[in-house]
């Protein structure tokens, strides 16, 4: 891994040991966005005023001998629909922007604030998260750090960007049908989408409630680790958040031995590009991974998913479809009309299936603990690219970025997603998947492969460095 | 798409929604994916074994 | 030995809701008046060992109420005889969403039923990255 100082569990050790000052950190990062980030767009606000007086307190506490919390002066950003108290959450859209302040952070930006993180600023993505890309009309494209003709992926693309980019070493974003995964691998950053309903959604503006989860994105395993464990946990001001207590532990020295690994095969061996399929079994490989497992039903639980998200937006959205239609951005809109036009019976099936599906896939981990598949289809897209070629045939870019994510996510598993380094030179991620609630062991693994050098982030190539 | 056409504008109207004519050509041709994807939910009904997981890569437009 | 005389459990019962109703609104006085008021009682804190009704006493003035408020989601209530009970509970803090468990063990003495040792836990633990 690279330097200590790039990741947010090395600045918190440097500043809990008072040899770091959270001030300087929180000016470093705040200096670094000025300079850098007009070419990427990842940031849509930043909190100076705020970063700065919490560095204060951080490096106070630290001078009078008391600890300021296991993120202690780690600079993180959030993804524009978290609430950040005093900060209107636009959510990617124009119409939101009209909207009063938050008067209270979301409760995952409360928890990293607790735990001494320093928030820097609010995050670019799609239009109320609708799509794989962060081509917003309003903010701008969100640009790929290491290719500024390509995008970052979404819609959390602000999140992945920023990591990438060294503006901060953690960020959130929130994964519907892939939105963490996808800028993850494409920024070539480490992603954690935990189990549905694990981390709290309180203050997170939703798209879709029954699929949305509260991810993170980091340079490193332990920073996705440490996150973790100060995120999770059940809140009963969330109706979605899982009654289940907290994992006692998280053992990132572990290794894998005794763990059944497999390859997805089947639907996730087909469809993308030969770096992407490679990227899986060159992996396998290098681990002695030769068992294949077959996902049943991917392709209908994609179309389910799809479904979904479409009608559950439409109908949050429904009051602005209304009213200011226009306002909304051209690469949502006609999305979210044709949710709004949905028949009952179609979204009451693909809840049923979802049900029976997600039995289905616990069924599968009986045999195996995690599952390795492919994160995206292809890497970065260029800025603008309406079609892409698979297997020969032609695909639409946009929404074919998460044919790999979002059967997963529709039966609420846990995924981490790992970079690892192409020919190509673009970063790809690959997805470790594993049973409901077992967010430790993928951990653990991701760990190891960081450790053995098989996933790892690269450095990006910025434009002020 | 003539059918679809009728049911988008009287599904628009129940809904309460002006849909601007130049956006109508979107909107249909994302419900028309909408309903592909309904279509294969329909048809595999509620999987209550294993399943091939053989199936054919999908190109179909959504998000 | 009679388990569970059906008056008795009921009376302990009482003495159970008693006490969460004091907690609920922090009632101090009414919280050490319902601990035995002796140098052997015991109260085992989710973050504190303390000794003696004194010392029990002088942590509920110091408390903070911010996260107090709590739902039993569990009870279990044990009677041994007619002058020896044990209550057990399960709880989750509203505001925080904590989970936690209490154990008391009540003695009727001369001036009606006390609780002589009592254990409160978090089920929640921090979660260790190691």
């Amino acid at each position: 891994m690279s330097p200590a100082l790039d990741d947010a569990v090395g600045i918190a050790q440097e500043v809990r040991a008072g040899r770091l000052s959270a001030v300087a950190v929180a000016e470093r990062a705040l200096d670094a966005i000025a300079a850098g980030d007009d070419a990427i767009h990842s940031f849509t606000g930043v909190v100076a005023d705020r970063a700065l007086a919490d560095a204060r307190r951080v490096d106070e506490t630290v001078a009078a001998g008391g600890d300021p919390g296991p993120l202690a002066g780690a600079p993180f950003a959030v993804k524009n629909l978290f609430d950040v108290a005093g900060e209107v959450t636009v959510a990617g859209s124009k119409i939101s922007a009209d909207d009063p302040p938050a008067s209270a952070d979301a409760e995952a930006v409360r928890r990293l604030s607790q735990a001494g993180g320093v928030l820097i600023g609010m995050l670019n993505m799609d239009e109320y998260a609708y799509g794989f890309t962060t081509e917003n009309a309003h903010y701008g494209a969100c640009r790929n750090p290491f290719d500024l003709t390509r995008v970052a992926g979404g819609s959390s693309g602000g999140s992945g960007a920023a990591v990438a980019a060294g503006f901060v070493p953690l960020t959130l974003g929130s994964d519907t049908n892939g939105s963490v995964r996808v800028p993850a691998a494409l920024c070539g950053v480490f992603g954690l989408k935990p189990t549905f309903g694990r981390i709290s959604c309180r203050g997170m503006l939703p798209f879709c409630d029954t699929l949305d989860v509260v991810g993170a994105l980091a340079p490193s395993v332990r920073d996705l680790a440490v996150s973790f464990a100060i995120l999770h946990g059940h809140d009963p001001a969330d109706p979605v958040s899982a009654d289940r207590p907290r994992d006692p532990a998280i053992d990132l020295g572990a290794g894998i031995d005794g763990l059944r690994l497999a390859v997805a095969d089947g639907y996730f061996a087909r469809g993308g590009t030969p770096d992407a399929l490679a990227a899986v079994s060159d992996l396998a490989d290098a681990l002695g991974v030769s068992e294949r497992i077959s996902i049943p039903y991917a392709r209908e639980a994609r179309a389910a998913a799809m479904v979904i998200t479409a009608t559950e937006g439409a109908q949050l959205h429904l009051e602005s479809l209304r009213r200011r239609p226009g306002d909304f951005d051209p690469m949502t809109r006609d999305r979210f009309l044709a949710g709004a036009l949905a028949p009952a019976r179609a979204y009451l099936q693909a809840q049923a299936f979802r049900v029976a599906f997600r039995e289905r896939m616990a069924e599968l981990f009986d045999t195996v603990d995690v599952i390795l598949a492919p994160a995206t289809p292809f890497p970065a897209p260029v800025v603008g690219q309406r079609d892409a070629v698979v297997d020969g045939s032609s695909v639409l870019t946009q929404p074919y970025l998460g044919v790999y994510t979002q059967p997963i996510s529709f039966a609420g598993l846990p995924v981490l997603a790992i970079p690892v380094t192409t020919t190509g030179g673009l970063p790809l991620g690959v997805q470790l998947i594993g049973r409901h609630f077992a967010e430790s062991t993928l951990l653990r693994v991701a760990a190891e492969l960081e450790q053995r050098g098989l996933a790892g982030v690269a450095r990006a190539v910025t434009p002020w460095r | 798409m003539d059918e679809l056409d009728t049911y988008a504008r009287a599904a628009a109207r129940l809904a309460g929604l002006e849909i601007d004519d130049a956006w109508w050509p979107g909107v249909v041709r994302h419900l028309t994916v909408l309903c592909d994807n309904a279509a294969l939910v329909e048809a595999v009904g509620i999987p209550t074994t294993a399943g091939s997981g053989e199936h054919p890569p999908s190109s179909e437009a959504g998000g | 030995m009679e388990v569970n005389l059906p008056d008795i459990v009921a009376e302990v019962t009482a003495q159970f809701e008693r006490y969460e109703t004091a907690f609920l609104s922090n009632d101090i006085e009414e919280l050490d008046g319902l601990f035995w008021n002796d140098p052997l009682t015991v109260r085992y804190g989710a973050g504190e060992n303390l000794y003696s009704h004194e010392a029990i006493a002088r942590f509920r003035g110091q408390r903070s109420v911010d996260d107090l408020e709590r739902k039993i989601l569990y009870s279990v209530v044990t009677t041994f005889g007619r002058d020896i009970a044990v209550t057990s509970a399960e709880f989750r803090r509203t505001k925080s969403g904590v989970t936690g468990r209490q154990s008391q063990t009540w003695v009727r003495t001369d001036d009606g039923w006390r609780i002589v040792t009592a254990h409160v836990s978090q089920l929640d633990l921090q979660t260790v990255v190691r």
